[in-house]
């Protein structure tokens, strides 16, 4: 089996095998770097063009005729190589200056600043740059977009290099942007890199000269338009690498900041210094180890914009790579952290099946005064005070040796319905299974007290064994019968929550008030109630 | 100095000269050109005979017309203008001047190794 090519020579097209194809176009391009120098050298190489048609169409019998590598060779053979005829045809006093020259060309080339079309992504500048300094284009592109990142001056320096440097079109003019020096030999290295221009120009060819004139007007217009189409193109897509360039560099540096420098020394030394992600982790539930959970996690965030990261380093740069492995394997490691992410959650989840709840209700003692004083504890643990994370009513203690949690309870107040003051403790949790459940409610740990007239509120209730996060809650219900009064101390802000009053007061307004409970409900005693009114 | 590139200087000339000659019988198109040359064996490989058309164009030697063709694309007919055909009687003078002192010199030289051998074998 073999590739054949569709070409079109002076007006005739061929169907070629893709050997014979590059072994002519081989030829082509050393006759036209033999002629294109001297004056009517374009119309020479028109001219063996079509006598090359010519003899590749008497040799193509029939319509479909495809031209093999045997037919090539033998019109090469027939036209001769072009070191064949040189010397024949050349003019005796180009010879002299050809040796004038050649002696020139000895010395070393100087080295130019040109722009490298052959070897550009936008208008050539890196690629031209590259060769002068002698270094890969891409070093330098990389230079530019930091530089566009960092101050921006990159694109105003690539503009201006863009306008004020020439760009390196005939075959001298690109040996010097090398600088290497003009020969034969490189000459023809160079025109073989000219591969395009090349095709363009066997099927321009193709046209009679009369025609040709009024084309190449229209073809110039269009092909402006064409640039400017194209350059447009490419710095919008120059635009979007970049932003993927800088989002997925960002997301995939702070999450590897997020998840491995800080919780590192979690699964290495033991070490519990741990992060905000692993810390979450800890305190759930799941029967999942957490590092497997932190890896599907990275896993499901990292790859999607690894993945950004590299598609826009790909825009840039156009490298080659097995797109096809690249691919699955990103895919691949994406589905396996999408599983790892969801078996965390279901192992998560299956933790708060079940739910029990529990009620305690005290009847308080009898006091002297008509007033109840509520406050919360003066003592509280050193850890609940330097706690400063929050999940849910949890406030998290982290510290390297434990993490413990405490839990914010609710308090309201209600109207009783008989003459005692009662106090109903609500207690809920979650768990796997009922007895799980219940199991944890009775972990759940809170204190209050009463000193007479004094009730005092534990600011938190703490989890006695495992610290982990089973949807535990305390709702407490202080049952006043009418013509009592309470005094909301300022402490307890922190616990009462959305108790009903006549003056529809907002909790954190309630405090430090005298409240009496009236058969409407509870209200602001008369003096504070024109001071409340007042503010 | 090789004898391919002298053959090649004395070629050149020979065959610009004989490109003008053919011309001058009637107007022919490149391959009609080739066909006539490589009979003669006076170019081995085609392609010489283009950069020479070309160059005698420019001098205005020749010129050409597009004509139809039945197998492809118009072709290009060469014709010798009339400074072409001045230029060749010009040619046909000094050629045979050359040809009468290039044979002379060559006889002579001939004798001359001939009466050499001759010398020896006495």
């Amino acid at each position: 089996m073999k590739k054949t090519v569709k070409i079109h020579i002076s007006g005739y097209i061929f169907t070629i095998e893709e050997d014979a194809y590059d072994k002519l176009e081989d030829w082509l391009k050393k006759i036209s770097t033999q002629f294109s120098d001297e004056e009517g050298g374009q119309e020479i190489i028109e001219d063996i063009e079509f006598r090359v048609a010519e003899l590749l169409n008497d040799s193509a019998i029939g319509e479909e005729k495809i031209i093999t590598l045997n037919e090539i060779n033998k019109v090469i053979t027939t036209m001769g190589m072009p070191e064949d005829f040189a010397e024949e045809t050349r003019e005796t006093t180009q010879t002299s200056q050809a040796t004038e020259q050649k002696s020139k060309f000895d010395k070393k080339i100087k080295k130019r600043l040109y722009r490298d079309y052959d070897n550009s992504l936008l208008g050539g500048v890196c690629g031209g740059l590259g060769a002068y300094f002698s270094i890969d284009p891409v070093i330098i592109r990389v230079l530019f977009v930091l530089a566009f990142f960092f101050g921006g001056f990159g694109p105003l320096v690539y503009i201006i290099l863009w306008i004020i440097t020439p760009a390196a079109k005939t075959s001298s003019q690109k040996l010097e942007m090398k600088g290497e020096r003009v020969s034969v030999s490189n000459i023809e290295r160079t025109i073989k890199e000219e591969f395009e221009n090349v095709k363009k120009n066997i099927i321009n060819q193709s046209k009679s000269e009369n025609y040709r004139h009024i084309s190449n007007t229209v073809q110039n217009i269009l092909n402006l338009i064409f640039a400017i189409i194209k350059v447009g193109f490419k710095v919008l897509l120059y635009f979007i690498a970049g932003v993927f360039i800088f989002t997925g560099f960002v997301v995939i540096i702070s999450l590897f900041a997020f998840l491995f420098f800080q919780s590192a020394p979690d699964f290495i030394s033991g070490n519990q210094n741990i992060s905000d992600i692993n810390l979450a982790l800890n305190i759930v539930p799941m029967q999942m180890s957490s590092f497997l959970a932190q890896f599907g996690l990275i896993l499901l965030i990292g790859i999607p914009f690894a993945s950004i990261l590299y598609i826009g380093i790909k825009m840039i740069f156009k490298f080659k790579t097995n797109n096809k492995i690249i691919g699955l394997t990103a895919t691949g490691l994406w589905v396996v952290g999408i599983i790892l992410s969801l078996g965390t959650g279901l192992s998560i989840a299956s933790n708060y099946k079940a739910d029990s709840k529990q009620i305690k209700t005290f009847i308080l003692k009898e006091t002297q005064s008509d007033t109840l004083y509520l406050d919360i504890f003066n003592e509280t643990d050193d850890d609940y005070i330097s706690s400063e994370i929050n999940a849910g009513n949890f406030s998290i203690y982290n510290s390297k040796n434990k993490v413990k949690l405490f839990g914010e309870p609710n308090f309201n107040i209600k109207k009783s319905d008989d003459n005692n003051i009662k106090l109903k403790i609500n207690y809920y949790s979650r768990g796997k299974t009922k007895k799980q459940s219940s199991r944890n409610l009775g972990n759940i740990d809170y204190n209050w007290i009463q000193k007479d007239s004094l009730i005092q509120f534990s600011p938190y209730f703490t989890l006695k064994a495992p610290q982990k996060i089973f949807g535990q809650k305390i709702k407490m219900t202080l049952y006043l019968p009418e013509g009592k009064t309470v005094y909301i101390k300022d402490g307890m802000s922190d616990i009462i929550y959305d108790i009903e009053n006549v003056q529809n007061m907002w909790d954190g307004n309630m405090t430090d008030k005298f409240w009496i409970m009236t058969e409407e409900g509870l209200s602001v005693t008369s003096e504070e109630n024109e001071e409340g009114e007042g503010i | 100095m090789d004898i391919a590139n002298a053959t090649a200087q004395m070629r050149k000339g020979i065959l610009e000269f004989c490109i003008l000659s053919i011309l001058s019988r009637n107007d022919a198109y490149a391959s009609d050109l080739i066909k006539e040359l490589k009979s003669v064996d006076l170019i081995i490989v085609e392609g010489t005979l283009y950069p020479l058309l070309t160059r005698q164009k420019n001098y205005g030697l020749l010129s050409y017309r597009w004509e139809e063709s039945l197998k492809g694309p118009p072709r290009k007919y060469y014709r010798l203008t009339d400074e072409g055909s001045m230029f060749l009687e010009k040619l046909d003078l000094s050629w045979e001047k050359l040809t009468e002192s290039v044979n002379e010199i060559r006889n002579a030289s001939r004798d001359a190794i001939n009466t050499d051998d001759l010398n020896d074998t006495v």
